[in-house]
């Protein structure tokens, strides 16, 4: 996997990658237990 | 050029997206405070509350508890309101009793769980210590814990507290 492959994949495929990140944050976000991080001391 | 060979790498950027996606949003969460308000317990059903729960003495009752009818009230009529006979619920807890115990002690509790367990009398280490299965259940349902309580153990933490305070 050359760096022009990845950016020629950028270039092309970004709104693609974009709705993958879009995804990902909402999946990071939901993930979390209520309350933890918040209220745990771990 | 040709997109066909790239459809493993395409696959990985979008693979490396979502996963930097899940990382942010995470962490996002975590950082951000209380952006995200907490969705209050579902209290569909009441829950019964524990027995011989200590609470904070009350040192006053407020005004608004008072029942009028605590003003002075002839002989004759007192019968009439059954309100009258039992003027305020005295507070039960003596002065002798211990405070709760501070709950948030217990690996995992904050200050919002502890509310929501003093919502459902739960105020002891002791309360926490005996719980059966069933009760971790309802609690874990009501509360919407998702498992916490087995996965912090806050049972076992409950009981080592408990003796530690004995």
């Amino acid at each position: 996997m050359s760096v022009s492959a990845i950016f020629y994949l950028l270039q092309t495929y970004w709104p693609f990658l974009l709705i993958a990140a879009v995804i990902g944050i909402a999946t990071g976000w939901y993930s979390q237990v209520e309350g933890e991080g918040k209220e745990g001391t771990h | 050029m040709n997109a066909t060979p790239h459809i493993i790498e395409s696959a990985l950027l979008l693979l490396v997206a979502f996963l930097l996606g899940c990382v942010v949003g995470y962490f996002a969460r975590r950082f951000s405070g209380r952006s995200a308000p907490a969705a209050p317990a579902p209290q569909a059903t009441p829950l019964p509350v524990e027995p011989a729960p200590v609470r904070a003495p009350v040192t006053s009752i407020p005004a608004a508890e008072t029942p009028p009818a605590a003003k002075p009230v002839p002989a004759g009529t007192a019968r009439k309101k059954p309100a009258a006979k039992k003027p305020a619920p005295a507070p039960k807890a003596p002065k002798s009793q211990p405070l709760p115990d501070d709950l948030k002690k217990i690996r995992g509790i904050g200050p919002r769980i502890e509310a929501g367990l003093n919502s459902h009398g739960v105020y002891r280490y002791a309360q926490i210590a005996r719980w059966s299965r069933k009760r971790i259940t309802e609690l874990d349902t009501h509360l919407t814990l998702r498992g916490r309580i087995d996965r912090e153990q806050w049972v076992e933490q409950a009981k080592a507290l408990s003796k530690a305070a004995k």
